[in-house]
């Protein structure tokens, strides 16, 4: 599973001279509020119930004819209660997975100084199984796609750089140094060709999907010297 | 024969961000022309679609068929000049004469200490982003 979030803040034009001062970027991983959670329970019961009053339905009608004859609306009815109950009730347990909330420092960094990681889980840091960090530049460009018989846009990317973190020995919590190199381009943003900057993070959990996330970070020019 | 040409006032065209380009503008045409553009931009080419951005515009009037003019632009800062895999930016000084568009182009490096910066090549392919998100 791959997931792309924005970061919360702005990161700034490059230029900017106000680097140093840049407020570090805040966010939070998990998808959904409790409410939401709520919500799935509430439906996981509500299909639950469903499939129990036809059951039951079924059941009486069994003992009192010695027939069981479910009409295919019945058996349509039990299949679209079966997999909403599955899916509400993946939904509901992913709600206790544990999700990482990060904190990169600075917001924008420029080439050859380095960005500051730190996370922690939420929820059962037990169930963190590895993690992996990356700092990564790419190019992300549109094309159009010369294969297909209508012309239309394709967003190509190809990674320069990837620099892979030591990996941590605490994985619940805790913070990583990520060096940006000298002599690469800095974020660049226009309308069909960006530079691209990121803060790959990906964990492995027990009992769930691997999740990696892309958070996109500001790398400007190098400070002149001198 | 008609004819355009600019003269930079260094050999080199590797500049700095930052830096003052200053140089000549010269042309010998057949007709007095309205007037000449000259135009600082970038554009990129490569396997993507192309895009160029226009940085400063100078317009030279009051002209005749056969002249010159000094200019003097203050380069911005960013982007740098690049090739990558994907795409290549490239800064352009482009003169233009109207109304018979004709014109000449001079390429010129951006970068830090008048370098082009090369992106390397790091694991992994070219990814269609689109496919996958559809």
């Amino acid at each position: 599973m791959k997931v792309s979030l924005a970061a919360v803040q702005g990161t700034g034009k490059p230029g900017t001279r106000t680097i140093l001062k840049a407020k570090p970027l805040i966010v939070r991983t998990k998808p959904f509020t409790f409410w939401q959670f709520v919500l799935w329970v509430l439906a996981s019961a509500g299909a639950g119930a469903a499939i129990f009053l036809m059951g039951e339905m079924h059941l009486i009608n069994f003992k009192a004819t010695g027939v069981l004859q479910p009409s295919r609306l019945d058996i349509g009815v039990l299949v679209f209660a079966v997999g909403a109950l599955c899916w509400f009730v993946m939904r509901s347990w992913k709600y206790f997975d544990p999700y990482p909330d990060l904190r990169i420092t600075p917001g924008a960094a420029p080439l050859g100084s380095s960005f500051d990681v730190e996370w922690i889980f939420r929820g059962s840091q037990g169930r963190v199984r590895s993690i992996a960090i990356a700092l990564v530049g790419r190019e992300e460009v549109m094309a159009e796609d010369k294969t297909s018989k209508r012309p239309r846009a394709q967003k190509l990317t190809a990674p320069f750089y990837v620099e892979n973190s030591e990996t941590p020995q605490k994985m619940g919590e805790g913070h990583v140094h990520l060096q940006v190199p000298e002599g690469l381009m800095p974020t660049f943003d226009s309308e069909k060709t960006r530079i691209v900057w990121l803060v790959r993070f990906e964990n492995q959990i027990k009992w769930g999907a691997r999740m990696k996330y892309e958070f996109p970070v500001q790398v400007l020019p190098e400070v002149a010297h001198g | 024969m008609d004819s355009l040409q600019i003269i930079l006032a260094r050999t080199s065209a590797e500049f700095a961000p930052g830096n003052d380009m200053v140089g000549q503008l010269t042309w010998s045409l057949s007709k007095v022309p309205d007037r000449v553009e000259l135009r600082l931009f970038w554009t990129t080419f490569g396997v993507g679609i192309p895009e160029s951005k226009v940085v400063q515009t100078v317009t030279f009037d009051r002209l005749l068929t056969f002249d010159s003019r000094a200019f003097r632009f203050k380069l911005p800062t960013f982007p740098y000049s690049y090739r990558g895999k994907l795409m290549s930016l490239s800064w352009v000084l482009e003169a233009t004469a109207f109304p018979s568009r004709r014109n000449v182009r001079k390429h010129f490096i951006m970068g830090p200490e008048g370098k082009e910066v090369v992106l390397p090549s790091a694991d992994g392919e070219v990814f269609n982003a689109t496919r996958k998100a559809a």
